[in-house]
C-alpha cells in the first residue's frame, strides 16, 4: 500500500522538525524508507531549516553591544514611573528573593534597584487606585487583607458569582472573560473592568485575585499589541487551567453549585 | 537573578530580532526596547515558565506596537555586513546566507516571525505558538505556508 497520500505536507514538516509523536512518527519513518517522494519532501524541509538557521547563526558569536547589557551606562534601566501590571505572586517572590539576597555579597548595582521596585509595585500602584474606592464607599471593586492578598468585593464580587461569560450583562461594568476548572479542584474566571483585567479564583465564599493588570496606554508604556487579555492574565490562566475553558452549560451548572466542586 | 538571566539570553534575542528586522541597528534598537520593558515589568514574569518565551513575546509586541514604525525600510542589509564574512568561509556559503536573508526580508511579517522563532531560534512548536498567542493548529499551518513562500523566493532567486 502506498501511504504517501496519507501524509499532508504539514505532517512531513512536523516530522522534519522533530515535532511528531508516536505512532505518527514511526509511520512517517516507514514512508521515508519506502517512498522516495516522501523522503525528498522531508529532506527539503530539513535543508530549508538548516539554510535558514545558518543564515543567522553568526549573530550568536557577535559581541553584544554594551547598550543592551543591563547595568551598564545607557543600558536598559527600570523606568522612573513603573507600569501598572501587577502579579502579586511575582511581587511576593521578588520580595522573598531580595530578602534572601540581603545578607550575601554585594550585588551588581542594577539588581537592588529593581527588586525594590517590584516589591513596592503592588502597594504603590494600588494605594492611589480607584480599585479600592474609599473604605466607606461602595465604589471599590477590591479589598486587601493584612497579608496583601486581594479579594473581589462589591459589584465585582457580585458579577463574578452571578454573571455568565456566555450571557453578558449589559448594565454591569464587569465583563467576564473565560471560566475554567483549575488543576487544584477549584474555579477561576477572568474579568475586565474598564481598561483593567484580572483573574479571580473561588476561595471559600470569596473570590481571590491573584493577578490584576491595568492597561497602560501612555506613550512608550506597556500595552497589549493584539490580545484583549493582558499577558499576565493569560499566563496566570495557563498556570492554573485544567483542560479547556468551560462552555455555557458547564458555566451555568458551576454557578448553580455556588462555584463549589 | 532575573537581570543576569535576561543578559544571558541577549545573543538569542539579537538573532531573533535580526530575523525580523534585517538591519543590525534596528534589531538592536528592538532588543533594547524589549529589555527595558522586561526589566520594567519583571513582576509579569511567572517563575517556572520559560523566560525565553516570555522575552520573545515582549520582542514581538515591542516590534508590533513600537519599533516597526520607525525602522529604515530602504536598507535591507547594513553595508558593512556585505562581504564581512568572506575569508571566514567559502564565497558560496556566504552568498547562500545572503540569499536566505534577502528572501526572509521579502516575507510577510507573520511569516518572518514564525520562521524566526522555529527555524532560526529552534523553539518547539508549542512554545512558538505561545509566543505568538495562537493555537497549535494555526502555528503549524502558518509555518508550512511561510516555508513554502520562502522556498519559492529562494528558487526564484536561484533561477534569476
Amino acid at each position: 500500500m502506498n501511504r504517501n497520500f496519507n501524509f499532508p505536507d504539514e505532517i512531513l514538516m512536523a516530522y522534519a522538525d522533530g515535532e511528531l509523536d508516536e505512532p505518527q512518527r514511526s509511520e512517517v519513518e516507514r514512508a521515508v524508507r519506502t517512498d522516495p517522494a516522501v523522503a525528498a519532501a522531508v529532506e527539503r524541509h530539513r535543508a530549508l531549516r538548516q539554510d535558514v538557521f545558518d543564515a543567522f547563526a553568526d549573530v550568536l558569536d557577535e559581541p553584544v553591544p554594551g547598550r543592551l547589557q543591563p547595568g551598564t551606562p545607557g543600558a536598559p534601566a527600570v523606568p522612573a514611573a513603573p507600569g501598572k501590571v501587577l502579579s502579586l505572586d511575582a511581587a511576593r517572590n521578588a520580595r522573598a528573593r531580595s530578602a534572601a539576597a540581603a545578607p550575601s555579597a554585594p550585588r551588581p548595582a542594577v539588581w537592588p534597584r529593581w527588586t525594590a521596585l517590584a516589591a513596592t509595585l503592588v502597594l504603590g500602584v494600588l494605594a492611589g487606585s480607584a480599585w479600592f474606592g474609599g473604605a466607606d464607599s461602595d465604589a471599590g471593586y477590591i479589598s486587601a487583607d493584612a497579608n496583601g492578598r486581594l479579594a473581589a468585593r462589591g459589584q465585582l464580587a457580585g458579577a463574578l458569582s452571578r454573571q455568565l461569560a456566555s450571557d453578558p450583562a449589559p448594565n454591569s461594568p464587569v465583563r467576564i472573560g473565560v471560566s475554567f476548572a483549575t488543576r487544584d479542584g477549584g474555579y477561576c474566571r477572568s474579568f475586565s473592568v474598564g481598561a483593567s483585567a484580572g483573574l479571580a479564583c473561588r476561595s471559600g465564599e470569596s473570590w481571590r485575585i491573584p493577578v490584576l493588570s491595568e492597561a497602560v496606554t501612555a506613550n512608550g508604556a506597556y500595552r497589549q499589541a493584539s490580545s484583549s487579555m493582558p499577558e499576565a492574565v493569560l499566563d496566570a490562566i495557563d498556570e492554573r487551567i485544567a483542560g479547556t475553558t468551560m462552555d455555557a452549560a458547564a458555566e451555568r451548572a458551576a454557578r448553580e453549585r455556588g462555584w463549589k466542586r | 537573578m532575573l537581570a543576569n538571566e535576561l543578559a544571558a539570553l541577549l545573543p538569542r534575542m539579537r538573532r531573533f530580532a535580526r530575523s525580523i528586522t534585517f538591519h543590525r541597528e534596528d534589531a538592536d534598537d528592538l532588543v533594547q526596547v524589549a529589555m527595558e520593558r522586561a526589566l520594567g515589568h519583571s513582576e509579569q514574569y511567572s517563575e517556572g515558565t520559560r523566560l525565553d518565551s516570555w522575552l520573545f513575546r515582549i520582542i514581538r509586541n515591542a516590534w508590533i506596537d513600537e519599533v516597526r514604525s520607525r525602522v529604515r525600510r530602504d536598507a535591507v542589509f547594513a553595508p558593512e555586513e556585505d562581504g564581512e564574512h568572506v575569508g571566514h568561509d567559502s564565497l558560496e556559503a556566504h552568498s547562500q546566507r545572503l540569499a536566505v536573508q534577502k528572501a526572509m526580508s521579502l516575507l510577510s511579517e507573520e511569516h518572518r516571525m514564525v520562521i524566526g522563532l522555529v527555524l532560526v531560534d529552534g523553539l518547539p512548536y508549542k512554545e512558538a505558538a505561545a509566543v505568538l498567542e495562537i493555537p497549535m493548529g494555526t502555528l503549524t499551518s502558518r509555518l508550512a505556508r511561510a516555508r513554502e513562500a520562502l522556498q519559492k523566493l529562494l528558487s526564484e532567486e536561484r533561477a534569476a
